[in-house]
């Protein structure tokens, strides 16, 4: 399987548990043999960039929402410095809050998507995601016309030209549902959902469970099963600690409404790498705001709506 | 079963509606007669004396055809164009486009090749004859309409620098939305309150969204749209080709890879080879 599979990111040859093990020995005997001198010259090597004290920065780093704000500001050092040994790029990361009165809600016409899956496109290049795996925070799903079991929808549709004859298609994400099943389901509290209504990861505290993947009905987490590989020149270098700041092999990610962005005001990547115009986005709490006036005005509908997860996601047809 | 119970009551009824509605209707003839603005007279009024007359049809069989011979075909027409309002679409909350939030919308006019059209049709004689285009203007596509249509049904043959509503007012090529919603007033509405077209943002012209997914810039990040703040919104023909306004097909991005352990929907997996066979098949591929 693995030689059918590569696994991206890792072009060293595989090695068994056991010689790793054998190795791992041989290399402890070693140690204790030149003495702390070696250890102490290699660790400088290493030292010379902070992949050391980072490494123990990072293994007692509290929980994002117990952390003060100097010990935010110094993992977020932690983070950039580690970008830029990993990917070469000097990105900043915010940590923007919540802003008040305002409540993310997303609203998608289902008339207008063509499926030409140019969210999926301007989400991965937004996110950060990598570029090789099967991380996709957008399925954009192929349905007969006239048919909505989505057990029939085709995501990996792969025609010339869309939209399709007699298809219609219906592009599916996280719903930042205000009862989420997701955060219930995690064992150590390290996704929550914060006051605008987007529901978060704190990476850095994920034990990479799958709990939270199993319990949402949208298929909205995705699981890093390998590091994730993105050019130097692609990597966004605006991120957000929550949002879409580079993640780590073994932990979760998802869609946060580009919370780098919205929260600066901005639209998410996907609404504005849409060509029909198809999604809209804005405050709940806002009378005047577009997306009241398309709940008020269509006939919307949420996908699933009878488990009770509220999803703020709506779909419309006009 | 009902019979019995109905028909005395019907006749009750039927006396009552001769009683009271004889002076209504008489009423209503009055000011049927009188052709003072029988253009401005609500057309409400004239619908429940018509009902009112329909009710007791039996009973003034000759009155009725007094009243149709007093119009004539104009007041006919007149009555029938009357509205007490204009149409407007209105949302759940009355609101029509004049309570929209306050916008602007993109500008046309610098995206125009030819602009100002008077450089060349300023001393030419309008043809309102459709024809086939042969010397200029011949990239266009007339879609709009299904033929249907000539150039002067919306552009101002008097003033070609302009674009003109069905009455005859000009409006310019930036405020195509208003020329446009006159039609289309349920999408000009929507548009108006944020429900159909999109914000200014990256791709100020999502026509130019290539349609080889492999040119997509992403990296132009300083023209960006917001959601609070003021509105810009793009026009119309930012999205829609005037001329040929249903959006055009699209080359998909690339589909995502197949999630391990699954299969497309209606694709047959074949049986999984027994471990043996495959084995030796792929050392027999290696030898």
């Amino acid at each position: 399987m693995t030689e059918k599979h590569p696994v991206p990111g890792e072009g060293a040859p595989q090695v068994s548990r056991r010689s790793l093990l054998k190795k791992g020995g041989l290399l402890g005997a070693i140690a204790t043999f030149f003495g702390a001198g070696g250890a102490v010259a290699a660790s400088n090597a290493l030292q010379e960039d902070g992949a050391v004290a980072d490494a123990v920065g990072d293994f007692f780093q509290q929980h994002y929402k117990k952390m003060s704000p100097e010990e935010i500001q110094a993992a977020i050092g932690r983070i950039e410095r580690e970008a830029k040994r990993t990917y070469g790029a000097d990105i900043t990361v915010g940590n923007d809050p919540p802003l008040e009165g305002v409540v993310f809600g997303y609203a998608l016409n289902l008339s207008k998507c063509k499926g030409t899956r140019r969210c999926v496109e301007a989400c991965m290049a937004e996110n950060n995601q990598s570029r090789d795996s099967q991380i996709q925070y957008i399925r954009v799903l192929e349905l007969e016309h006239g048919h909505m079991d989505l057990n029939e929808s085709d995501p990996y549709y792969d025609e010339k030209s869309v939209p399709q004859q007699g298809k219609v298609y219906m592009p599916i994400q996280c719903m930042q549902c205000n009862n989420p099943p997701c955060v219930k389901a995690c064992p150590v509290e390290a996704t929550w959902k914060e006051p605008d209504g987007v529901v978060v990861i704190d990476y850095n505290w994920c034990i990479g469970c799958r709990y939270c993947m199993t319990a949402c009905p949208y298929w909205a987490r995705h699981f890093n099963w390998t590091p994730p590989t993105i050019p130097k020149e692609q990597i966004n270098k605006d991120t957000h600690y929550l949002s879409n700041r580079p993640r780590m092999k073994g932990v979760m990610e998802k869609c946060t409404f580009c919370l780098q962005r919205s929260r600066r005001g901005r639209l998410p990547a996907c609404l504005e790498a849409c060509p029909t115009g198809a999604r809209v986005f804005g405050n709940l709490l806002d009378p005047n705001s577009d997306i009241r006036y398309v709940l008020e005005n269509k006939n919307v509908f949420r996908l699933k709506e009878d488990l009770g997860t509220e999803p703020k996601f709506w779909y419309y047809t006009d | 079963m009902r019979r019995p119970t109905a028909l005395p009551l019907l006749l009750l009824l039927a006396t009552l509606v001769a009683l009271l509605g004889l002076p209504s209707l008489l009423g209503h003839q009055v000011a049927a007669q009188s052709p003072a603005a029988p253009g401005a007279k609500p057309a409400g009024k004239s619908m429940t004396a018509q009902a009112a007359k329909a009710a007791d049809d039996d009973a003034k069989d000759d009155e009725k055809d007094e009243d149709a011979e007093e119009l004539t075909p104009e007041q006919v027409l007149q009555r029938l164009m009357a509205r007490p309002e204009a149409v407007q679409g209105r949302t759940v909350r009355g609101q029509t486009i004049q309570d929209a939030p306050p916008f602007t919308a993109t500008k046309r006019i610098d995206q125009l090749d030819y602009y100002p059209c008077d450089d060349c049709h300023g001393d030419q004689e309008p043809n309102p004859k459709p024809r086939v285009l042969k010397d200029e203007h011949v990239d266009l596509d007339f879609q709009h309409g299904g033929g249907r249509f000539w150039c002067y049904t919306c552009h101002n043959a008097k003033d070609m620098n302009h674009l003109k509503s069905l009455d005859g007012t000009p409006i310019s090529f930036d405020e195509s939305y208003k020329l446009c919603g006159e039609c289309h007033f349920q999408r000009q509405k929507d548009w108006y309150f944020g429900g159909h077209g999109k914000r200014a943002g990256t791709f100020a012209d999502p026509r130019k969204v290539p349609l080889v997914h492999s040119k997509i810039d992403f990296s132009d990040r300083e023209k960006i749209g917001t959601w609070r703040g003021p509105r810009v919104l793009l026009n119309c023909t930012a999205c829609h080709n005037a001329h040929s306004p249903s959006i055009k097909p699209y080359e998909p991005s690339p589909p995502p890879e197949v999630r391990k352990g699954l299969q497309r929907f209606g694709v047959v997996v074949p049986e999984p080879q027994p471990l043996w066979q495959k084995l030796n098949s792929e050392r027999g591929a290696a030898q």
